[in-house]
Order: C-alpha cells, then sequence, then structure tokens
C-alpha cells in the first residue's frame, strides 16, 4: 500500500506497457509479473519495483527507471535494458569490437541487408548490453548519453 | 586557551600505538596504495564473464574467496572505462567496506534502512545479496550525494531500493526494519591508503561523536524488537567507535558477535581507552587495521534490540 507518495503513483497504463516491451523485444511477459510500474506526477518517468512501499520519507527515487517520455512517445531506458536486456529475443543486434568506436562517435555502422528488425532495437556486444540502437537508412546508431560515451572512449 | 596543533598523519596516528600489535606495519601500509577490488552483479551476468574481461585486458587478479565474484584486481586496471561498469554488470569497492554487509548478512524478504548511504556501495551490497527478495530503504542527508546514490542504483539496475533524502535523525518508519545499517560520517582516518590526509588536530573526532550517538539511538529506536542495527566507520578513533557504542548500550540493546569470513584478521574491540573503560562486550566489535588483510580501516559493531522502546 502506497502511503504519502504524493509524487509517486501506480502507473495505469502498466499491461500496455509490459505488452509492448513484449511485443517489441519478444520477452516473455511473465518477466515482469512479480513487479509494479510507478511514475512521478510529470509522468515522464516510469520505474519499476518488486513489493509494496510503506514509508514515508522523502522519497526521491523508486526502484529501477524504466521508460523515459510519456509512454508511447517516448523510450526504454538504457538502465532497463542493462538489466533485462539479455532476455530480449527480437530487435537485438549483436555488434563486432570493431563497431563500438565508430557506434560511440555517433557514427552509423551498415546494417547486413536481409536484417528485419525494426523500431528501436538493443546492441549488444558478447554477453554484453551497449545500449539502445535506432536504425536509420540502412545503419545503425546507438543511443547512449555523451558522458556515457566519453567514459567509454576513456576520454 | 591552548589551541591544539594541527597534525601530520604520523604524528595523529601515534596515540594509537599501544592498540595495534605492529605498528610499524600499520605505518608501511598505511603508505602503500589501495588493492582494487570489483564485484560481480550476479543479478546481470556471471563471475566467468568477468574473469573473461580480465583476462582480455591482461589484468593480474586474484579471488575474493568470501564475496561470490569479487576479484582484488591490478591497480593500474580502469573499470569505470569498461562496458562491464558502465552497463552496472560490475562494480568498484574498497574490501573492507564489504564488512559491514557481511556482518548485516541480509536475508531475502528483509526490510532493510541504510541510513547514510551515499554513494551506495554497501546499499549495493545488501540489494545484491537480498537477490531482491525484500526492500531497501537508501537514505541520505544531501541532495548531491542522493544523485550519486541514484546513479549507482540505476547502473546497477537495483529494483528492490527506494532512495530516500532525509536527516536520517527525521525517519519516523518504526517497526519495519528487520535491519539498518548506520554507515556514520567520520573522520575518515582509516581513508589514508586512498585520500589525502588533511592535518587535523586532536579534537577533530570529537566533532563528529554527537551525531553518531544521534543517528545510532535513532536506528535502535526504528528497527523491529527482535532486529538489528550496523555500526560502522572508516575511522580508528574510539572516541567515535567504542565511546559511541558503549553511549547506546542498555539492557535491552546488546552487542553480537561479527560473523567476518574465518580468515579475516580483525582485532576486538576495545574495553577501555584513555581514562575510559567500556562495557565488556565491546570485545565483540570489530577493528580493521590496514595491515593485518592489506585494506583501509574500519570499525564495526552488530546491536540486537531485544525489546521495543
Amino acid at each position: 500500500m502506497l502511503q504519502n507518495l504524493k509524487n509517486y503513483y501506480l502507473f495505469d497504463r502498466a499491461e500496455e506497457l509490459v505488452t509492448y516491451i513484449s511485443t517489441q523485444y519478444g520477452w516473455d511477459e511473465k518477466l515482469l509479473n512479480c513487479y509494479n510500474f510507478y511514475t512521478i506526477n510529470s509522468g515522464k518517468i516510469i520505474f519499476l519495483l518488486k513489493g509494496n512501499l510503506n514509508i514515508t520519507g522523502n522519497i526521491t527515487q523508486i526502484g529501477l527507471p524504466v521508460y523515459k517520455g510519456e509512454f508511447p512517445r517516448g523510450y526504454l531506458s538504457n538502465t532497463f535494458l542493462y538489466r533485462f536486456g539479455p532476455y530480449a529475443t527480437k530487435n537485438v543486434i549483436e555488434i563486432s569490437e570493431e563497431d563500438i568506436q565508430p557506434l560511440l562517435n555517433r557514427e552509423g555502422i551498415i546494417i547486413r541487408d536481409n536484417y528485419s528488425g525494426s523500431g528501436p532495437q538493443i546492441v549488444k556486444i558478447g554477453h554484453r548490453i551497449l545500449g539502445r540502437g535506432w536504425i536509420r537508412n540502412g545503419q545503425l546508431y546507438l543511443d547512449a548519453s555523451k558522458i556515457w560515451r566519453q567514459n567509454l572512449l576513456g576520454l | 586557551m591552548n589551541k591544539q596543533p594541527y597534525l601530520d598523519y604520523e604524528e595523529y596516528v601515534e596515540k594509537y600505538r599501544s592498540i595495534i600489535d605492529d605498528f610499524d606495519l600499520f605505518l608501511d601500509y598505511s603508505r602503500k596504495p589501495l588493492p582494487k577490488i570489483i564485484w560481480t552483479n550476479l543479478l546481470k551476468t556471471y563471475p566467468e564473464f568477468i574473469v573473461n574481461l580480465l583476462h582480455h585486458a591482461a589484468v593480474n587478479f586474484e579471488r575474493i574467496d568470501w564475496w561470490e565474484g569479487a576479484f582484488k584486481v591490478a591497480s593500474d586496471f580502469k573499470p569505470g572505462n569498461t562496458i562491464e561498469y558502465l552497463s552496472g554488470q560490475i562494480h568498484v569497492q574498497e574490501e573492507v567496506s564489504m564488512l559491514p554487509v557481511v556482518a548485516m548478512n541480509p536475508q531475502k524478504g528483509d526490510t532493510i534502512l541504510d541510513m547514510c548511504a551515499a554513494p551506495g556501495n554497501k546499499t549495493a551490497g545488501i540489494c545484491l545479496k537480498m537477490a531482491e527478495e525484500g526492500l531497501v530503504v537508501a537514505n541520505d542527508i544531501k541532495s548531491s550525494r542522493v544523485a550519486l546514490l541514484q546513479n549507482n542504483l540505476s547502473r546497477l539496475g537495483f529494483i528492490n531500493v527506494v532512495v530516500t533524502q532525509s536527516d536520517g535523525m527525521q525517519i519516523r518508519d518504526e517497526d519495519i526494519f528487520d535491519k539498518i545499517l548506520v554507515d556514520a560520517p567520520c573522520s575518515a582516518e582509516g581513508n589514508i591508503r586512498k585520500s589525502q590526509w588533511s592535518r587535523r588536530n586532536d579534537s577533530h573526532s570529537l566533532s563528529f561523536q554527537p551525531i553518531q550517538i544521534k543517528l545510532l539511538n535513532r536506528a535502535l529506536k526504528l528497527v523491529k524488537k527482535g532486529g538489528e542495527v550496523i555500526y560502522s566507520t572508516c575511522t580508528y578513533s574510539p572516541d567515535e567507535n567504542e565511546v559511541v557504542v558503549n553511549a547506546v548500550l542498555q539492557e535491552n540493546i546488546v552487542l553480537q558477535p561479527l560473523d567476518f569470513p574465518d580468515h579475516f584478521c580483525y582485532s576486538k574491540g576495545l574495553t577501555s581507552w584513555q581514562n575510559t573503560t567500556f562495557h565488556e562486550s565491546l570485545q565483540k566489535c570489530g577493528r580493521i587495521w590496514p595491515h593485518q588483510n592489506d585494506t583501509g580501516g574500519f570499525f564495526v559493531a552488530k546491536f540486537k534490540k531485544l525489546l521495543s522502546f
């Protein structure tokens, strides 16, 4: 039961969100069954939490940020993809070590001609999730923050 | 009134000569750089993948056998620039600061408060050990530190955690928490191997004592009957450790033995310091000196609350 969570409330389109995630990435919907989705007053971030909250403090964040922007116009957060990305069975693009550098430099890399994925992609390399990607004109781009990219480039 | 002189590290720690088993070795280790520790986020990956990373990067490492998936790595390795770190598959934490989590022994289903949580290293360890069965409340007082805490917990991908920003003494949720960690603000004398010494006088430690006692008392008030409170600092001063612990002991607040790993060396808590005598049970506390395990310095105490008050 929620108490004194004046800025957070249960996200009332959770079912739609789970369906979207399952459809886009081929996840088993049961994977997210045991979690609750919360959002804040602005509706721009959706969080995932297991179990109930019954604390009264000045809450600044609950659980894991899942989705940024107003659903369905926003996108799944990279933090969510790092955690649940390995369970995805579609719209996953596996890249090679040589692809990392151009992606971090915001350059596109050419994807194979017969690739059938569409919409936001999960970019992975081996067992590691690099983040959210987009396909534009036959090329894959990585959607990652400047700080994240600079850290990885060792700048 | 005479003002106390500001002291360099070696002058300052001279007062601890009588309570350190090998003072010269202690000084030697205090000058050495601190070994780097990384641990595997078992919710995201497997230790063997991290071993592959270390092999691939030609990094010398050894396993820490008392923490699954933890490795002591060569000090020139920069894990912060790896995909594994940035995607939360690994975390960097000082070895000795993992001990409060070991002492707490979080169980699946527990509700736990980390009262002074930022930057979140111990919170992360607690979340990991609970395997997301239960709830962790990670609190800190400062907004800049709370931001750091949130970033770390999000990067690691923990779901069963709530971050709050409050003065620990203002937390009102009584009888909810099974366990509470008070990793108290302190003079950080035990951090000499990782941060520069700021010259200080002998009264420096005393300035932390009132807040330490208040936070610990608050935690003991908040925790459920039968619950446990872990008190820890990264400092040597008995004024911030045994004096604080002794001040909160009562008939229904007792100290518990520390379940540290078998071969981890530490010294018992003091039962006297200068002209003050403490309760005999303070021997159950643990003092970790840098030379004992090649770590930083730390102090840990574990309380059990027998009755509500």
